[in-house]
């Protein structure tokens, strides 16, 4: 499904990202871990088009997407979350939904059609009695709801979550990954997942990839990636169960 | 998208529309005054919709909105002098669409260098822009340098009554036009631009597309406008380019609610009848107050009268454009 | 004779460059701070000219002096802005604070216009003027730009060398850091605001004594301030004192070999070719 070639970035003398090559599977859960600053925000902005990598390609069934623009890539398919939630804060809930549906993927939908595409999916994010609310207006709970609702209403064929857990309580963990499987079978979704929640990453991938420094230093499954010695050296200190 | 029904029970735009068609009505049925005065309130209406459709929903300042407008009515009169000069005169609605036109043109031609800039950067552009413009048909001969273009006797002569209605073909024509945008795809893509550009881009929105198209869509307006001013005034002067007059545009659509159906209608009538009488009682301090007044809108009540307006209502579950 | 035109060109285009370069600093010090645009940037320099004039004529000052109590008079005037103002418009939306600096212009211009009309004014002065054949180098311009150039430099100096200068590096690079270090993020942009009004106060002084102003003269110059800005790159005052002088340099030759009128378009021309190819301006990427 995508296909990260030796992918380098630069920000200035710093490299985010060295030749970085992950494949992700169509249908699969990869999970992205690493330590702060190891490159797994970064490598999502080059994937989504925000950055162009100075070396390597991206490829998405097979496409070369490394030079496209942010809402071209978008329009084939790649949906997003931001690790800080960005909504369309003046806008209400149902219009930040609706901006995604308009201008999804170009299936020659009418509006009536996106409009109730664009309903199904407050109802699966639990917003649609906030639906008229301004997105200011809502709770950190439901802003990271309204950003995952926002990236499926693009009907993507891959979604890209960036730390979508951070700070959730243990029950409200459990919710997510039980909506993010849900979503997988309901949109036959392909997810690449960066979260530090490690219970939550070793629970639902099928695949972990690991950065470290801007490069990837282990892959496998979460079993194996859990005993790998340096894993476990990046993440010094760092516990590996929650 | 959604059935949005005020608390009266019509829409928006049945409320624009109905309060164009009286105010149309006064203007038909009373003196020459009167007319007057309501053609300049419409005028100021149009040039209010046009900035809305771009700067209102898109949030980008756009500081040289005027230039369209002076632009609109220079086409008019640079084109009567030389279609005279050969011997041949248009009718009427093409001299307008053709200031409208010209200006769409010359907003596209601009609009792809400066619409790849951002906020401050583009609003400073656009100031630029305006002066440029204006100094170099000030330093023009065959545009009139100072003195302007005088083509009287070289367009069709109206009487003030039908010039208004021509004025109001362009309002009804503008105000569904911004329903239309706020609508459909175009009006959701630049409030998202509003909101948060990057995040626009990656929920699919072609940002410069829609900036262009919005910005060229409302120099249109303003052409046809400025088409009109020259054919009332057989006329056209570097007068009409001040970057003054774009406060008064900016002041009715901070006032009525920016990017809204509703608000550049109400704030161009409250702005047109208070300036009117603070200009009579306080001829000398008129623009203090408003700028003052200004500032407090912005701070305060930043969404304008129709912001206000939504709040109340949004208590009961409902929205007004 | 060529030569003389050329060379009376570069002296008049120098000159003028460096009160560029001063009344652009300002402008790129208060953006570079708190990412403000001051859209009264040209009112407050006619006031500031204002100012100067007034004490000058009042109170029979010598005008060096009036200028200099003109720029502690903008000084205040910038606190008192930024505590009733600015301070709210440092977390609005871009839009609002551009209208609202609209307004303060607005306000400020039609003040001047009722309180001292619309009459042109300027600062007297009769300062000796040297000639070398043809070329003239008139006293006044030579005050004027020593002024602005130590102005300048002084600010510059603040900058690097003072720990005050520290603090507001770091204040921009990193508000929230700067805050967790104990810098009172608030009173570095008050300071750091109305420091920058003052030498616009001050800009505006030095061009009452080579130029008559009047209230809606502002316009102009602001819209130069901005073209040096922006090709200087926004928020680097040394960048901002070349581009002045880059633009005093373009002004004068359109003056000389074409026409002044044009001197707008000309600018504005340079911003434009800015944007498109050098958009973060001559010091893009460095400190």
């Amino acid at each position: 499904m995508l296909v990260v070639e030796n992918v380098t970035k630069k920000f200035g003398g710093l490299r985010a990202l060295s030749k970085v090559n992950v494949a992700v599977k169509k249908g699969e859960i990869l999970g992205l871990i690493g330590p702060n600053g190891s490159g797994k925000t970064t490598l999502f902005n080059v994937i989504s088009g925000f950055y162009h990598p100075e070396e390597g390609r991206i490829r998405l069934q097979g496409e070369d997407i490394t030079r496209l623009k942010p809402h071209q890539i978008a329009r084939k398919g790649v949906g997003r979350t931001f690790q800080i939630v960005r909504p369309f804060g003046d806008m209400t809930v149902l219009d930040n939904i609706l901006v995604s549906g308009l201008f999804s993927v170009p299936r020659g939908e009418a509006h009536r059609k996106i409009r109730d595409r664009c309903h199904k999916i407050l109802k699966i994010a639990h917003l649609t009695e906030r639906m008229n609310v301004p997105a200011d207006a809502l709770s950190i709970a439901e802003k990271r709801r309204l950003e995952i609702a926002r990236a499926l209403a693009l009907d993507p064929q891959l979604l890209l979550l960036d730390e979508t857990m951070a700070g959730m309580t243990h029950t409200e963990v459990d919710q997510a990954l039980e909506m993010t499987s849900r979503i997988r079978k309901e949109f036959g979704l392909t997810i690449i997942f960066v979260e530090h929640v490690m219970r939550a990453i070793m629970a639902i991938s099928e695949r972990i990839v690991v950065l470290s420094e801007g490069t990837k230093i282990a892959e496998g499954s979460p079993k194996e990636v859990s005993e790998n010695e340096q894993v476990l050296n990046a993440y010094l200190g760092h516990r590996r169960t929650s | 998208m959604q059935g949005i029904r005020s608390s009266i029970g019509l829409n928006s735009l049945t409320m624009s529309v109905g309060f164009l068609v009286l105010i149309g009505i006064i203007g038909l049925v009373s003196d020459t005054a009167t007319t007057s005065y309501l053609h300049a309130m419409v005028e100021l209406m149009i040039l209010a919709y046009s900035l809305n459709l771009f700067t209102g929903i898109s949030g980008y300042a756009n500081f040289g909105h005027v230039i369209f407008y002076g632009l609109g009515a220079y086409t008019v009169s640079v084109s009567a002098v030389g279609l005279n000069a050969i011997g041949t005169s248009l009718p009427t609605p093409v001299y307008v669409l053709g200031a409208g036109v010209f200006a769409a043109v010359f907003a596209l031609v601009i609009g792809f260098p400066i619409l790849r800039l951002r906020g401050d950067y583009f609003a400073i552009a656009t100031l630029g822009i305006n002066e440029a413009v204006r100094v170099t048909i000030c330093n023009t001969k065959e545009l009139g340098e100072g003195r302007g273009i005088y083509v009287l006797g070289l367009v069709p002569s109206y009487d003030i009554k039908t010039l208004f209605i021509q004025l109001l073909i362009i309002a009804f024509a503008v105000v569904i036009t911004t329903h239309i945008v706020l609508k459909t795809k175009l009006g959701y893509g630049l409030r998202a631009i509003r909101a948060d550009e990057d995040v626009a881009e990656i929920m699919g929105v072609n940002t410069s597309k829609y900036k262009i198209l919005a910005y060229a869509l409302g120099a249109f307006f303003a052409g046809l406008a400025g088409g009109v001013v020259t054919l009332q005034f057989a006329c056209s002067f570097p007068e009409y380019l001040l970057i003054t007059r774009s406060v008064d545009m900016f002041s009715a659509i901070v006032i009525g609610g920016t990017g809204t159906l509703l608000g550049p209608l109400v704030g161009s009538v409250i702005f047109w009848i208070v300036k009117d009488a603070l200009l009579i009682n306080f001829p000398y301090f008129h623009l203090i107050i408003f700028g003052t007044a200004l500032i407090l809108l912005i701070l305060f009540f930043p969404r304008g009268i129709v912001g206000l307006v939504n709040k109340s209502l949004a208590k009961r579950g409902k929205v007004l454009e | 004779m060529a030569f003389e035109l050329l060379t009376q060109t570069i002296i008049n285009g120098l000159f003028i460059g460096f009160l560029f370069g001063l009344a652009g600093m300002g402008l790129t010090l208060i953006f570079g701070i708190m990412k403000l645009l001051n859209f009264a940037h040209g009112a407050m320099i006619m006031f500031g000219a204002y100012t100067a004039f007034w004490l000058f004529i009042l109170y029979s000052m010598n005008p060096l002096v009036a200028i200099l109590i003109g720029t502690i008079v903008g000084l205040v005037f910038g606190v008192a802005l930024y505590r009733t103002l600015v301070n709210r418009l440092v977390r609005a939306p871009a839009l609002a604070s551009l209208l609202a600096l609209f307004g303060v212009s607005m306000i400020l211009e039609n003040s001047m216009l009722n309180l001292w009309s619309p009459n042109p004014r300027s600062i007297p002065v009769d300062y000796p003027t040297l000639s070398y054949g043809l070329v003239t180098i008139s006293g006044s311009r030579v005050l004027v730009s020593i002024v602005a150039i130590a102005a300048s430099v002084l600010l510059l100096a603040t900058l690097r060398w003072t720990y005050f200068g520290r603090v507001i590096r770091a204040t921009v690079q990193d508000s929230r850091a700067a805050t967790l270090m104990g810098v009172d993020v608030n009173r570095v942009y008050t300071l750091g605001f109305s420091i920058g009004i003052a030498l616009t106060f001050l800009s505006g002084g030095l061009l009452a004594l080579i130029y008559p102003f009047e209230p809606f003269g502002g316009l102009q110059y602001a819209l130069y301030s901005f073209v040096v800005v922006v090709l200087g790159t926004l928020g680097n005052p040394a960048g901002c004192l070349f581009a002045g002088l880059i633009i005093g340099l373009i002004h004068s030759f359109t003056g000389s070999y074409w026409t002044l009128n044009m001197s707008p378009a000309v600018a504005y021309l340079i911003l434009v070719l800015t944007f498109l190819f050098r958009p973060g301006g001559i010091m893009a990427g460095r400190e």
